[in-house]
């Protein structure tokens, strides 16, 4: 039989306690706004003014009935599902395919591109929106769809070849080599060798970038003059102000704006995880 | 044959690479570049840039606007490395160590908030630290002052603050996660033989993990230099940069001194002080970071 490894470091009271302290601290400071933000929801405006942390004596939807009539929901969802599957789409075809093109084809310019390309991870589209809303202006394209869809691609084009190509480098050559002697080009060898066995980082490079583009907020506001092309980040701050001090119905249209995230955390938490730390090591 | 097999090999690379390159150069490299021209001319949105030199950048070196919304940048990073990162470690340490139970639980709810949307966060906490705000109304009916307004907030030296503690809320997650995949790095015997050896879990903290995390700490450091000159969106809402521009930082001053005033070439020059200061910043940290880094291993 294995040995097991039991052995244990002894704990100091100390440590104990400053592990527990501070594990129970942050948990408290980061679930308590959340948990407000949550029962003030259900509760109505009167009540809300009576005690602003209790909790609703009587649970109510209308909130939710308003901010979904008031706030045009089935529309910004459209627009900020459409944004970011296209954008999720075109992101892992073009990062894997330049990703294994910088990692498995031999090339003396391949350091040039790739540290070209590590650049674009220093800039985001806040950083850059003066010089994007330039250029969309001069090219005609504020306002629209597309004016949206290129820059989120652009933006995310960084980190995805980045995760592709450290990815692709790991792969095995002797599968690579093989398909070489039966005479497939790089093309096929793209398509029938590489893109499957891709398949994990592809699934991190897809949710990361969904991610990003559910959240965004800066480009949309400061290109979109007309509601018909906007996304749910920016109809929720919208809605800020149309009611004053109505906490329960501006906090009812965060639940709803926040509702596909938790479902992308509750499914796709690790690849979500690995994104973040992967993230970090870009250096 | 050989010279063949090379140009099929050219042709592949090209036609794999090229689309995400030539997006890239146009997209993000071009606008860039042409900012870089724009901000030596004055141009309000129409019409021909007159050429002005470097009146836009010697106006925004003479703005208190700017060395405040600079100091706001450099208050954000430094609680990210007083405050996040140590804090990031030590949460990943314990959860590594096992020193508690229900790990996944504590893990799953401190890096939820990073996800969240920035608006969303932003308009949470501007309910929150608003002057007629959720602490001014809780203090309020502590003293029975029901009209009680929260305005420590309001000085120059302080409207930082809330932001402050805002991305403490929602970013210390991102570290813990950091470091935890990090943590994983570690050879489990040396921590195995340490224990044999009677240490006990603060020499194991101090003397086994801590040293193995120096390298992680500068790369913490980097991604906390860049994400303090990147997004400005929390700041824009909760408090776009006010009262007056105490809680300004340099991406809000951008942009509002672009688009409030359309004075584009000047903003250009914002810009591109900012792009410039994190490319610097951000390639001497990782020279360091990569020295460091070969000493460690």
């Amino acid at each position: 039989m294995e040995m097991q490894r039991q052995a244990r470091a002894e704990v100091p009271i100390a440590f104990r306690i400053a592990a527990y302290a501070t594990l129970a601290f942050f948990t408290v400071f980061t679930l308590v706004p959340l948990i407000w933000l949550a029962y003030t929801s259900f509760k109505s405006q009167s009540e809300i003014l009576a005690n602003v942390m209790a909790l609703p004596v009587h649970w109510t939807v209308d909130n939710y009935v308003q901010a979904w009539q008031l706030g045009d929901f089935p529309h910004l969802f459209f627009n900020s599902i459409l944004y970011s599957v296209v954008t999720t789409i075109l992101v892992v075809v073009l990062s894997v395919s330049a990703g294994f093109a910088f990692a498995k084809i031999p090339s003396r310019l391949t350091p040039v591109w790739y540290a070209f390309i590590l650049l674009g991870l220093l800039v985001t589209i806040s950083s850059s929106i003066v010089p994007i809303f330039v250029a969309e202006t001069l090219l005609g394209i504020t306002n629209t769809r597309i004016g949206i869809i290129i820059p989120y691609v652009a933006f995310n084009l960084s980190f995805g070849i980045y995760l592709a190509a450290a990815y692709i480098r790991s792969m095995g050559q002797e599968i690579l080599e093989a398909a070489k002697i039966d005479g497939a080009g790089y093309l096929a060898m793209y398509w029938r060798i590489v893109l499957p066995m891709a398949r994990p980082i592809i699934t991190t490079i897809s949710i990361f970038t969904f991610h990003a583009c559910w959240v965004e907020y800066v480009l949309v506001y400061m290109i979109s003059s007309d509601d018909s092309i906007r996304t749910v980040q920016v109809g929720v701050n919208m809605l800020n102000g149309q009611l004053t001090f109505n906490y329960g119905f501006l906090f009812a249209a965060i639940v709803i704006a926040t509702a596909p995230l938790l479902v992308l955390y509750a499914f796709f938490r690790r690849q979500l995880q690995a994104g973040f730390s992967m993230g970090s090591v870009k250096g | 044959m050989a010279t063949a097999r090379r140009r099929t090999e050219r042709v592949s690379y090209v036609l794999l690479s090229a689309p995400a390159l030539l997006i890239y150069a146009v997209v993000i490299v071009a606008p860039v570049l042409y900012s870089l021209v724009l901000s030596f001319t004055s141009w309000a949105g129409v019409g021909v840039p007159k050429f002005v030199g470097f009146t836009n950048y010697a106006a925004m070196f003479t703005d208190p606007v700017f060395w405040h919304s600079l100091r706001n940048n450099g208050l954000i990073v430094a609680v990210s490395l007083i405050g996040q990162i140590p804090l990031g470690f030590f949460l990943a340490h314990i959860l590594y160590r096992r020193i508690v139970r229900f790990g996944g639980f504590f893990e799953a709810v401190i890096f939820f908030p990073s996800l969240l949307s920035p608006v969303v966060v932003a308009l949470l906490f501007a309910v929150v630290f608003a002057p007629t705000g959720l602490i001014a109304q809780v203090i309020g009916g502590f003293i029975h002052a029901p009209v009680f307004q929260l305005t420590v907030f309001n000085t120059k030296d302080a409207a930082i603050v809330p932001y402050l503690i805002v991305i403490l809320w929602m970013y210390s997650g991102i570290y813990m996660i950091i470091f935890l995949a990090n943590l994983q790095k570690i050879n489990p015997e040396t921590i195995e033989a340490a224990i044999v050896d009677g240490a006990n879990e603060w020499e194991i903290l101090l003397r086994i993990v801590l040293p193995t995390q120096v390298p992680v700490f500068l790369t913490a450091a980097i991604y906390a230099i860049a994400g303090s000159l990147k997004s400005f969106e929390l700041l824009w809402i909760i408090t776009n940069g006010g009262p007056s521009y105490y809680s300004s930082v340099l991406g809000l001053y951008m942009l509002q001194s672009t688009f409030s005033y359309y004075r584009y070439g000047f903003g250009s020059a914002v810009a591109v002080v900012l792009i410039l200061l994190s490319v610097v910043l951000i390639l001497l940290l990782s020279k360091a970071a990569q020295q460091v880094t070969r000493r460690y291993e």
